[in-house]
């Protein structure tokens, strides 16, 4: 027990240290504290803290210090020390007096409002409790598949080499080759947490500090609704209903707890910093302050180093927004414009693009940046899975109800007058992109799996349908009030009821169906014992196969060996052999479905493969019919068997 | 004082849930409680022939028999106790050419690992 309490004690220090910290002192020092609420701070140093990290690491890695937790800790310390200086610089040139505290301005929340968001909150975590109850032992395959790059950097001390050894077209193994699948910015801030913390990676914490990251994405869209309609009498109630319909309800559906528990961890750090990043944009441009822009300029370069998805849902989402700013203010753009240049000539931001130049060309090169990955993501749908969504499965995606009431927003917003001008077009263009980039991707010349982008759509989608909710409901009671219409109050109480419970009904609809029937730790943690006693049998002479099919856990055996990403070698998904659009090598497939076949043969020699990770339930029987093969391992959920000869 | 609020009390959610998380977590991966045992050789890619009991169940008692092709050469009954992991040492000659099976009952379920020498 007091290892569990120590345990948890050092993972806390570790969230705080790493997630806090950093943005803390970046915020001094850039004294972004006087131009944000204590709520929007939080947030914004938990984001600024994630790229601050990234950043800060990628220095270690290429200085010749190893990354461990003193010289991570350092570093940290370093930073905030360099931070604090320049806050006493600008203090004692300013003489000001008055505290920080006092410094930041009161966000007005009032004391009801205030009641709504905590239940709403508290409602949002337990539902999304209850659903990681059983998702929390880490099994999934995307989160194992980060893991083994996040656990090479606590274990060489190193930045990681995205490199995988593939089998080619004569069966061999060939030299490791470089892959784009993964960006550094995914697995910096979950090493950092470790190895402050020195939590393994085999346990609830890399599922935590995505929940963590979602719990602040959530927060995120509150605040950020409370900016959209800043200006609005409803602004209180219009983000409180955006908390409801992106919080407690439609909670576990991708891209919210489920992208949680499954490890997409560039779309979760992704779905927090584009809210901050156009907040931080917002009041830039409404305010034409250009440290602001310079901020979210520094924010949306670690969005570039965390996730390319995210990278380009945002510069669609900007280019969106600038059409839509032009469409609807054709008659001062030419005024805007000039603003728009001064902004851009000032020196904070010129220093954040050297500072961009710097690490893109001298320091570190994001994997993705290169041409075939480019042109991977750019050009005319290559897949059935890439030609764009029907309008019924983006509904589904979006959740029907919140669907079906920001559809109506659209339009709505385009005739608003209580809105900024930054703030309409914005919205307009962060909805408006995804709509067009999940259901045409063709007209966008884009290449990239339509249902991952149409999971971005919940965040303005919940925006949106809060401000048409609370618009009907609104103009509803304003026309009860004045006596304009002839319908009777219960008929009115009747409407509104009606609309909460077609909401609520949906909402929770789509939890209850999203939630596990059973967790699968049971079966995992049979596969990772056998994975740990491999571990202490194998050598460098032996090559491991193991099946992705019917094995639980099964992407998180590389880290008992941490070899290479390809090792364990990997028998996929059945229908990835039979891909139409390129040549897949068959070895995988055939030295498990068929191991005496003459093919299976060239592919054993050739590979040398000589150890076989299976479910014993699906996949014995052609072993034991062998006799080239011993069992020497079994258990329910897992069979070893050993190719002898 | 309001913002103060909303946070002091996101902080607490998520301290208790992530707690909650964490004990559920921690009892999930506890091998001696999945009632799983597991058989397995000593040294798997040699000649010989001593396993190995992983026993992560409440049921101490495992029967073990060696079989040479189709004959019991050896038996014997052990008791591992929960949690516990138990080596079989099994010292055979003349093993060239021959299957040697290893098979462990324990109550009603049954586990085998063989070698072909």
């Amino acid at each position: 027990m007091f290892d569990f309490f120590s345990s948890q004690l050092a993972f806390y220090l570790a969230i705080l240290i790493a997630g806090f910290i950093p943005g803390i002192f970046l915020i001094l020092a850039t004294r972004m504290y006087r131009q944000f609420s204590m709520l929007e701070l939080f947030v914004l140093s938990f984001g600024s803290s994630i790229v601050v990290i990234d950043f800060l690491l990628i220095l270690l890695g290429r200085s010749p210090f190893a990354i461990t937790r003193f010289s991570v800790l350092a570093t940290i310390a370093f930073f905030s020390a360099a931070c604090f200086a320049i806050h006493k610089h600008y203090q004692r040139k300013s003489e000001t007096k008055i505290s920080i505290l006092k410094q930041i301005p009161d966000s007005k929340i009032s004391r009801h409002s205030t009641f709504l968001v905590i239940t709403l909150l508290f409602l949002t975590i337990f539902i999304k409790t209850i659903y990681f109850q059983d998702a929390i032992f880490p099994t999934a395959t995307d989160l194992g598949h980060h893991m083994y790059w996040t656990k090479s950097i606590a274990v060489t001390g190193q930045l990681p080499v995205y490199e995988k050894a593939e089998i080619t077209t004569s069966h061999q193994i060939a030299e490791p080759t470089p892959i784009a699948d993964f960006i550094i910015g995914e697995h910096l801030f979950l090493a950092a947490i470790a190895l402050i913390s020195g939590a393994e990676f085999i346990s609830a914490f890399p599922v935590l500090v995505l929940f963590l990251i979602h719990i602040m994405s959530v927060l995120a869209i509150f605040i950020l609704a409370r900016t959209f309609f800043k200006d609005s009498a409803h602004r209180n109630t219009i983000s409180i209903v955006a908390l409801f319909l992106i919080g407690p309800l439609f909670a576990i559906a991708s891209p919210q707890a489920k992208f949680v528990s499954g490890g997409v961890i560039g779309n979760d750090i992704g779905n927090l910093l584009i809210p901050i990043i156009i907040l931080l944009l917002l009041k830039a441009f409404a305010e034409k302050k250009s440290e602001l822009l310079a901020y979210a300029l520094f924010i949306s370069l670690g969005l570039a180093y965390t996730h390319h998805l995210s990278t380009f849902v945002f510069i669609f989402l900007a280019f969106f927004a600038l059409i839509s700013y032009i469409a609807l203010n054709i008659k001062t753009i030419k005024i805007d414009l000039r603003a728009w240049l001064k902004m851009l000539r000032s020196p904070a931001v010129p220093a954040i693009i050297a500072f961009a130049a710097i690490f893109i060309f001298l320091l570190y090169t994001p994997t993705y940046l290169n041409t075939k990955a480019i042109d991977t993501a750019v050009g005319a749908p290559s897949k059935a899975t890439r030609t764009g969504l029907t309008f019924e499965q983006l509904k589904s995606t979006a959740g029907e109800a919140r669907f079906a009431f920001a559809m109506i927003g659209i339009a709505l917003l385009f005739l608003a007058r209580n809105i900024k001008k930054y703030n309409q077009a914005f919205l307009i263009g962060w909805i408006l992109s995804l709509t067009v980039m999940s259901l045409r991707p063709d007209w966008l010349f884009i290449d990239i799996p339509s249902n991952r982008v149409a999971s971005y759509i919940v965040y303005p989608t919940a925006i949106v349908a809060a401000y048409m909710l609370v618009t009907i409901l609104t103009a509803i009671k304003s026309a009860a009030t004045k006596n304009k219409n002839h319908l009777s109050p219960l008929f009115l109480l009747a409407t509104f009821l009606l609309l909460m419970s077609y909401v609520a009904t949906s909402g929770l609809y789509d939890n209850a169906q999203s939630l596990n029937v059973s967790s699968s730790a049971t079966d995992s943690i049979q596969t990772y014992a056998a994975s740990q006693y491999l571990a202490k049998q194998i050598t460098t002479e032996d090559v491991i196969l193991k099946d992705h099919n019917y094995l639980s856990g099964d992407a998180w055996i590389k880290l008992f060996f941490m070899r290479d990403y390809n090792f364990p070698l990997s028998r996929g998904f059945f229908k990835r052999y039979e891909d139409e659009t390129k040549v897949r090598e068959q070895c995988t497939n055939f030295m498990i479905s068929n191991p005496s076949t003459p093919a299976a043969q060239e592919c054993f020699a050739g590979t040398r493969t000589n150890i076989i990770m299976i479910d014993p339930k699906i996949d014995s029987e052609q072993f034991r019919r062998s006799e080239k093969f011993w069992q020497v391992y079994s258990a329910d959920a897992i069979g070893i068997f050993y190719k002898a000869l | 004082m309001n913002n103060k609020l909303i946070i002091l009390a996101t902080t607490f959610f998520i301290l208790v849930s992530f707690i909650f998380l964490s004990f559920s977590e921690r009892k999930q991966a506890d091998i001696d409680a999945l009632n799983v045992w597991m058989l397995y050789f000593e040294s798997p890619k040699d000649n010989s022939l001593g396993f190995v009991i992983e026993n992560h169940t409440v049921n101490t008692q495992f029967h073990w028999e060696i079989m040479s092709d189709d004959t019991i050469t050896n038996q014997g009954d052990v008791d591992v106790k929960a949690g516990v992991t138990k080596k079989i040492p099994v010292s055979a000659t003349n093993i060239a050419n021959k299957k040697f099976t290893i098979i462990v009952t324990s109550g009603d379920t049954k586990k085998e690992i063989y070698k072909n020498l």
